[in-house]
């Protein structure tokens, strides 16, 4: 019987590879932003579910409470940073790629020079 | 004494401050007087690290959460050097950036650059160390694609594609770090990591090294620089060129050998390092494009550092610094004068120089001596530091040291031969007449010629430098 824990890391690798596969393959920046953006998921998927605890609990202190069943809070912080992250540099990749359109008029990282990698 | 927190806290709030007032006079003299203020605490501290067996505690939360900013020999230096480049840099800055050109904004990404910068020599903890490395490249795509022309554009985009992707990596890693360590400061990763099934931290280790390898330019993920730092404007690619992968390079490597310390990465290090030097030196012959020529041989001399860093010995670790100094000085010089033989010329290709020392012939010179000094011709800096890593890889031994040795001696003759192409057009007789003399603003030239006074006056530095440079290399290797 596979665990909840498990699946989770699964699909979260599956995830950074789908997404870093997007990024390699696509042609369209767009694309390329939603491919990094599915990575980016998959990791802050992966973060939560180490901080993961099998039937835990929200991890505020009541009275008579340890911390034994707690879910850990600390990735928790982690994945909220990332996020913030992610998402300016998503808005930030966006920008660029408005520039560029209006640049060149064309998305296609085949039809610019300077894009080929 | 004043607390390191300046470091992190005074070119954030500078920042802040600039874009408020929205004056150039306010942007430029802030932008001046933090970087200058910040060396002197680097100094101010130089002496204590020194003298501490430990780094020094700077701030903290009590443990488990950590979260350390310390002090050593090795960040008080890179804090120096990335103080001091910072403040000749926007001294040159001042006469280069067109007035008006969104100049405050390009002053508080600069202080926003180097508030990262200092960030990341401070801190202990890994999670912190993502957060800095973040800002460090965010700042450094918004800088790339500063220009707004076509180039800019798509090399700042190749750029952030890439430096997301090493984002990625680097935070799997630290994800499967936390995972076995419960922790996330270095010194109780190292610990937790010890006991770690071996596969499982190489693989975390490895996953690291291509995470933050692609800021430092590690071979092979290092396709965005050339792009990146020829497309800068000038005063950037010497701020990317000139510490900024040196210090990703420093900090990565600082992390691999001590947190990572349970898995020996170091052949696989040697062998990037090596690919770096011969891949850089090979593609920087072929070019045309003075800075991508430059950008070309910024990739083989991180990788000469990374190759003196991964002989795993003090001697090797304290050539590695040298050179990275050295590297500091002579490639800032030769970013910051190709940027004014483009503005003279309106040119970025090396055929179109033809006669130029004629007009601008302090720059030319200055050039010359900078980039003697990074072929190695003696006296200046450039010969003793090198001369260094090649007997430090010497005294190392083993079949990949020796191949080292070969590979950047051969790199040599190639760098001699492209440097000495340019040299040789710039000194050739002017096409008509004897033209106006056109020499780079008086800001600068100063600019300039400090770094290119470094270089070449370097060597007399060295003995005092030397006792110096010891506990810094102790850093590389050594946590808390």
């Amino acid at each position: 019987m596979i665990s909840t824990a498990q699946i989770l890391y699964i699909t979260s690798f599956a995830l950074i590879v789908i997404g870093l596969y997007a990024v390699l393959s696509q042609r369209n920046l767009i694309r390329v932003v939603i491919g990094l953006n599915i990575a980016d998921v998959g990791i802050n998927l992966l973060l939560v579910t180490i901080g993961y605890v099998e039937g835990g609990r929200v991890p505020i202190f009541a009275a008579g409470q340890s911390a034994g069943t707690m879910v850990d809070p600390v990735p928790q912080a982690l994945v909220l940073t990332a996020i913030v992250i992610g998402f300016g540099v998503t808005a930030l990749m966006l920008t660029l790629v408005m520039r560029i359109y209006a640049h060149h008029g064309t998305v296609d990282a085949s039809r610019l020079r300077g894009l080929k990698w | 004494m004043v607390s390191p927190m300046l470091f992190i806290i005074a070119p954030l709030s500078a920042a802040f401050i600039m874009i408020l007032f929205n004056s150039r006079v306010i942007a430029l003299g802030l932008s001046l007087l933090v970087p200058i203020g910040l060396a002197w605490l680097g100094l101010s501290w130089l002496p204590y690290t020194l003298g501490a067996a430990q780094p020094i505690l700077v701030a903290s939360i009590p443990a488990p959460l950590g979260i350390p900013l310390s002090i050593d020999a090795l960040g008080a230096g890179m804090a120096i050097l990335v103080a001091v480049s910072a403040a000749l840099v926007v001294l040159y800055s001042s006469s280069y950036m067109k007035k008006g050109h969104h100049e405050v904004r390009y002053y508080t990404v600069v202080m926003i650059l180097l508030t990262s910068a200092f960030g990341l020599v401070l801190t202990r903890d890994i999670f912190n160390l993502f957060v800095f490395f973040e800002i460090l490249c965010i700042s450094s795509y918004i800088l790339v694609s500063w220009e707004q022309d076509g180039a800019a554009l798509e090399a700042s985009f190749k750029y952030m594609v890439l430096g997301s992707i090493g984002s990625t990596f680097l935070l799997v890693s630290i994800a499967l770090v936390y995972r076995v360590a419960g922790s996330l400061a270095m010194a109780d990763v190292a610990t937790a990591l010890a006991t770690a099934p071996r596969g499982y931290v190489a693989f975390a280790a490895v996953t690291f090294l291509f995470g933050v390898g692609v800021e430092a330019a590690i071979f092979p993920v290092n396709t965005w620089l050339p792009d990146a730092h020829s497309s800068a404007p000038s005063s950037i690619s010497a701020i990317l060129s000139g510490f900024v992968i040196e210090l990703a390079l420093v900090v990565a490597f600082r992390v691999l050998n001590t947190a990572f310390a349970a898995v020996d990465t170091l052949p696989l290090v040697r062998v990037v390092a090596i690919a770096g030097v011969i891949v850089g030196e090979m593609a920087a012959f072929g070019q045309k494009d003075l800075k991508r020529m430059l950008a070309y041989s910024s990739i083989s001399q991180i990788g000469i550092m990374l190759f003196a860093f991964s002989l795993g010995t003090q001697a090797g670790a304290q050539a590695g610094l040298q050179h990275l100094l050295m590297h500091a000085g002579a490639k800032s010089a030769l970013f910051l004068i190709a940027g004014y033989f483009i503005v003279r010329t309106g040119s970025r290709l090396i055929a179109d120089y033809a006669g130029l020392g004629h007009r601008m012939p302090v720059s030319a010179a200055l050039f010359g001596f900078a980039a003697l000094s990074l072929v190695g011709a003696p006296p200046l800096l450039g010969f003793f530091t090198k001369f260094q890593v090649l007997s430090a890889a010497g005294a190392a031994g083993g079949f990949t040291a020796w191949l080292g040795v070969a590979v950047i001696l051969f790199g040599t003759v190639l760098e001699t031969v492209y440097l000495f192409r340019v040299l040789r057009v710039l000194f050739a007789p002017a096409a008509s007449g004897s033209p106006a003399r056109a020499d780079m603003d008086w800001p600068a030239l100063a600019a300039v010629a400090l770094f290119t006074a470094l270089v070449v006056f370097g060597a007399l530095l060295l003995p005092t430098l030397s006792q110096m440079i010891g506990p810094m290399a102790d850093g590389l290797a050594s946590l808390l």
